[in-house]
């Protein structure tokens, strides 16, 4: 009987200590009767292995006390649902960018890379993965606070289904409205850039006397168009075949990939001003100017982390609109439960 | 599609497990309407048809006392202590409840499965 011994015992460690005698006399008794049983219906005392046998259809220690405890968890299915969207929402909006700029200014920029490798990378990635658990771990304990206080939580007794959001319509094809005025707006920005260089010094006002763009930025200054040109023919496409909603989301997955391009080539061009027929300035233009070099490379940077944005989300979109495209017509789309009903 | 066989096992085995659940509890009370401690209530269940493992059983049976739906006390048979369970009052009318709900929804189930 010691391993029956040594079983309960193993069962009594995960017990609530107040409880642990009660039910370890209980169970034991259990266990002994089936033993009794067991030997009287083999005609002899039961060897090791027909012990091991029935100890073991018991169940695991650990999961035999398991069941005598109450039912806990930290984050119950009353809240999960927001809790996992909230860790979507970080891990998607905060997290997934950051991977992607990262990426960028490692792949695009040598400079950073020169000044990222070795341990300075281990580094980069330590912090990065105590944000992580930092974050997740903050999300976590919240919830599990709401969750130990959600009787007390008003908003989740006192609601009312008025408040609730409309039927959300899923679009199963691209407005040719919206179509027709991508299409006109294209069109006057293509125009208003065709006409900048003539026109450049009603941008520049004043200071275009002092200022001129750096003359390695004119490389890119049709390139800058290429994007455009192929929302446009999205654009053009759409209002012929407007069921054709994957073509808009690779469309612009396309188009933002290669703004990202332009605007990383454009980034690594210093300074983007120089002064006007390199003239000599005064101390007081050598700022300004220094000052507006600084700011441009800092809204660059600001439109570069916009294009990474929106490549995630377009991404998105394309994988999403191809894999329904994939399922075949009708399927996910959004239809009231009076209808589906 | 031996991944989804094995699926298939794991769901019923899942939905089996909640339809027992409610049917378990109805069955111990109806059975300790006759005082039994915890391994003769078992093979009573089991000659009657319905096989409860002793780590299912035993903390359904605290949990059902803490409730108030049963009465338990230790007492010596066969040279060994032993807990003895049975019905309490409150477990009568709770049972008598119980059984009239389980009614209704068997009654609700045959006309259904008729209809089908």
């Amino acid at each position: 009987m010691e391993l029956l011994d040594r079983y309960l015992q193993a069962v009594r460690f995960w017990l609530p200590r107040m409880q642990q005698d009660d039910i370890i006399a209980e169970l034991g008794d259990d266990l002994r009767s089936q033993i009794e049983e067991r030997e009287a219906s083999l005609g002899h005392p039961l060897n090791e292995d027909e012990l091991v046998a029935l100890l073991q259809q018991a169940g695991h220690p650990m999961r035999v006390a398991g069941r005598y405890l109450p039912k806990q968890s930290l984050i119950g299915p009353a809240l999960f649902p927001l809790y996992q969207f909230v860790l979507k929402a970080v891990a998607f909006g905060y997290l997934a960018p950051w991977i992607f700029v990262w990426g960028g200014m490692m792949i695009f920029m040598p400079s950073y890379r020169a000044s990222h490798s070795g341990m300075a990378l281990l580094g980069t990635w330590a912090n990065f993965w105590s944000l992580v658990f930092m974050l997740f771990g903050a999300i976590t304990v919240v919830f599990a606070l709401l969750e130990r206080f959600q009787a007390r939580i008003i908003w989740l007794n006192t609601w009312d289904p008025r408040k609730l959001p409309r039927v959300a319509r899923r679009k199963d094809r691209v407005s040719r409205v919206e179509s027709v005025f991508g299409l006109a707006f294209s069109i006057l920005y293509i125009a208003w850039w065709l006409t900048l260089p003539r026109y450049g010094h009603v941008i520049f006002g004043p200071i275009a006397g002092f200022f001129s763009l750096n003359p390695a930025l004119r490389a890119w200054y049709l390139p800058v168009l290429v994007p455009v040109c192929i929302v446009m023919l999205q654009q053009c496409v759409n209002l012929v075949r407007p069921q054709w909603q994957w073509l808009r989301a690779a469309a612009l997955l396309l188009s933002h990939s290669i703004a990202l391009f332009i605007f990383i080539s454009v980034s690594k061009i210093h300074p983007h001003l120089i002064s006007a027929g390199n003239a000599n300035l005064d101390t007081q233009h050598a700022q300004a100017l220094a000052a507006m070099n600084q700011v441009l490379s800092w809204i660059i940077m600001c439109i570069i982390a916009g294009i990474c944005i929106g490549l995630i989300v377009h991404a998105y979109q394309t994988v999403r609109e191809l894999r329904r495209m994939a399922n075949g017509p009708g399927n996910g789309a959004a239809l009231p439960a009076s209808q589906t009903l | 599609m031996k991944h989804s066989t094995k699926l298939d096992v794991d769901l019923f085995e899942n939905l089996k497990l909640e339809l027992r659940r409610g049917c378990l509890i109805v069955a111990v009370l109806a059975q300790l309407r006759q005082e039994h401690y915890g391994y003769t209530l078992r093979k009573a269940l089991y000659d009657l048809g319905l096989a409860i493992d002793e780590g299912t059983l035993y903390p359904l049976l605290r949990r059902l006392e803490t409730q108030g739906l049963l009465a338990s006390e230790w007492r010596e048979e066969n040279k060994r202590n032993k807990r003895f369970y049975r019905l309490s009052l409150q477990g009568e009318l709770i049972l008598q409840q119980l059984l009239q709900e389980w009614q209704t929804i068997n009654a609700s189930l045959e006309r259904i499965l008729q209809e089908a």
